[in-house]
């Protein structure tokens, strides 16, 4: 996973997931920055006994949410980054 | 006119969407459009931030060329209100629609409604497709176009239809790597889809660029191939795919494992009927055209004499469509308020000649690539249906033996469809299921509002208000 060479990209923010510094760029969603950054698991293991992780990439399917500045059940797809932004999800 | 009354409010700002809002932008109405999203143009427009500079795909059809200068004019444009980041959670008795933006919900009124809320990718299961790392065709496309994000620098595609192609063209010139191409359908059985194409020049075109790229980068495409699980501990690692015999059965020799950390899949595209459900218009089944589709005449007015549909919902049948019946249904909609003159009315009679031709595609597309039912009838007992529930064959199959063959009772016995996603993604398996042993679509399970999850406080607020207002 990485981000495509021979883009110019502006305006790099800084999210913190699950207390870490993660550094994207505005424009980005917050599920594509996550995957960027090297996360797949998005909970659901305890309850399903496997990991949620984006699939749709749209909106339907409901399987990229995440806690986002404290509230919950929030589309990371759907979303996008802002800087200092605050998301939290079980990596399991 | 109050604030939140409009004279047209259009659902869903795709191409279908765009079109109908630039036509209606001409006239003196109080115009909304409304849009889950937070960038407009739907799924065929997606393009990157404007703080990127784009200097990734430089192929543009005709169709799309237009659609991004609609997207330019309708942000400039003072008498259409733009909704963004606005999900619908239903439509209500007294025209009015209620719809959550940034955990606040909104209610808006309408005199006519336009619905334009596009298609979704359909799936045939099989065991792993719920594991992290297998990903729909369209969420590679979205982390390419949106992001500029690559999702794996190696990827392997499998399903149905050219959707399959186009995506594999956007990783390689995004500088991945597509590890091959399994295309369920054998090449013969696509030979149809050839006299599809001859109505539309364009998407010729379209077909040999991808093409070209596809094979100069000598990615191995096979026909009449399908990928038979995904394994992994926590994502996936490697994948099996096979050879369908005759019979329909996969040639147990043909079978081989492929490792990768990235499996997309797509098997065709089911429209998004829940909003036009939500208010009540009639539905019909037609299997060339996607399946369950909106009823409308042939000026794409719904049994409701207020609600107009247009795009995908319609018909499953691509850009072109929608753009055409965008138009048509914008056209339509100010006839039936007499503010059209002769030549507008001329328009309407070349948009619905059109518009036949876009049907004949569409049948073709659909026909052509669908799925055979009996791989659905054999998906294996463990595979898992309802992702969000977590319900496996075994469940569903056993609901279908001892129950009537209906939507309602497969949901109420198994929970399938009754997580988060409220079966947008297991409601056409199951329904193609339910097919595969009965011969017969059922009908799909009543619709209940609110039509995406919202916060049962922004719900109250509204009941409350509703019952002040009686």
């Amino acid at each position: 996973m990485k981000r495509i060479k021979g883009i110019e990209r502006k305006e790099q923010v800084e999210i913190i997931v699950n207390g870490k510094r993660i550094s994207a760029y505005r424009g980005e969603t917050l599920a594509a920055a996550l995957w960027a950054a090297g996360f797949k698991r998005f909970g659901g293991k305890a309850l399903k006994g496997r990991y949620n992780s984006p699939f749709c990439g749209m909106g339907v399917c409901f399987e990229c949410l995440v806690t986002v500045n404290g509230v919950p059940n929030i589309r990371s797809c759907m979303t996008l980054v802002e800087d200092g932004m605050e998301v939290e999800f079980d990596e399991g | 006119m109050k604030g939140n009354q409009y004279d047209v409010i259009i659902v869903g700002a795709g191409i279908a969407g765009l079109k109908a809002a630039s036509v209606l932008a001409k006239y003196d109405l109080k115009v909304a459009i409304i849009d889950e999203n937070p960038f407009l143009g739907g799924q065929y427009l997606r393009t990157l931030p404007e703080n990127f500079k784009n200097k990734l795909l430089k192929f543009k059809t005709s169709v799309k060329k237009e659609g991004l200068k609609l997207i330019d004019e309708l942000k400039n444009s003072t008498n259409i209100k733009i909704f963004r980041n606005s999900t619908v959670v239903g439509v209500y008795e007294g025209d009015k629609l209620l719809f959550d933006r940034e955990g606040k919900s909104e209610l808006i009124y309408y005199k006519k409604l336009i619905i334009s809320t596009g298609a979704r990718e359909k799936y045939l299961p099989f065991p792993g497709w719920d594991l992290p790392g297998v990903f729909s065709l369209g969420a590679v496309q979205v982390f390419l176009k949106s992001n500029g994000i690559l999702p794996a620098e190696e990827i392997v595609l499998a399903g149905t239809g050219p959707f399959l192609y186009a995506v594999a063209y956007e990783i390689l010139k995004a500088g991945g790597k597509v590890k091959g191409i399994y295309e369920l359908k054998r090449f013969k059985e696509q030979i149809a889809f050839s006299k599809g194409l001859l109505d539309f020049p364009g998407k010729l075109i379209e077909a040999f660029v991808y093409l070209e790229e596809i094979l100069s980068n000598h990615v191995p495409i096979k026909y009449g191939w399908r990928v038979l699980k995904a394994e992994g501990d926590d994502s996936v690692r490697r994948i099996s795919v096979g050879k369908i015999g005759k019979d329909g059965e996969v040639i147990e020799k043909s079978i081989k494992n492929i490792k990768t950390e990235l499996l997309a899949i797509g098997f065709g595209f089911v429209p998004n009927l829940e909003v036009a459900r939500s208010a009540g218009v009639n539905i019909i089944y037609d299997e060339t055209l996607g399946g369950w589709i909106v009823n409308t005449d042939e000026r794409l007015m719904s049994s409701n004499k207020n609600i107009y549909a247009c795009g995908e919902i319609t018909g499953v049948g691509g850009a072109e469509k929608s753009q055409i019946e965008g138009e048509l249904s914008a056209l339509a909609l100010l006839d039936s308020l007499n503010l059209l003159d002769n030549s507008g009315k001329n328009k309407i009679q070349k948009l619905i000649k059109k518009r036949k031709k876009a049907i004949k595609y569409s049948k073709c597309f659909n026909t052509v690539f669908s799925v055979p039912l009996e791989f659905y009838k054999n998906i294996e007992d463990d595979t898992v249906i309802c992702r969000c529930e977590n319900i496996s064959m075994k469940k569903i199959r056993e609901a279908i033996e001892i129950g009537p063959s209906d939507m309602n009772f497969v949901k109420t016995f198994t929970r399938a469809g009754m997580g988060n996603c409220q079966g947008r993604i297991c409601g056409p398996i199951i329904e193609n299921i339910i097919k595969s042993f009965e011969g017969k679509s059922p009908h799909p399970p009543t619709m209940r509002k609110p039509i995406k999850p919202t916060l049962i406080g922004n719900l109250k607020k509204f009941y409350e208000e509703e019952i002040k207002s009686d």
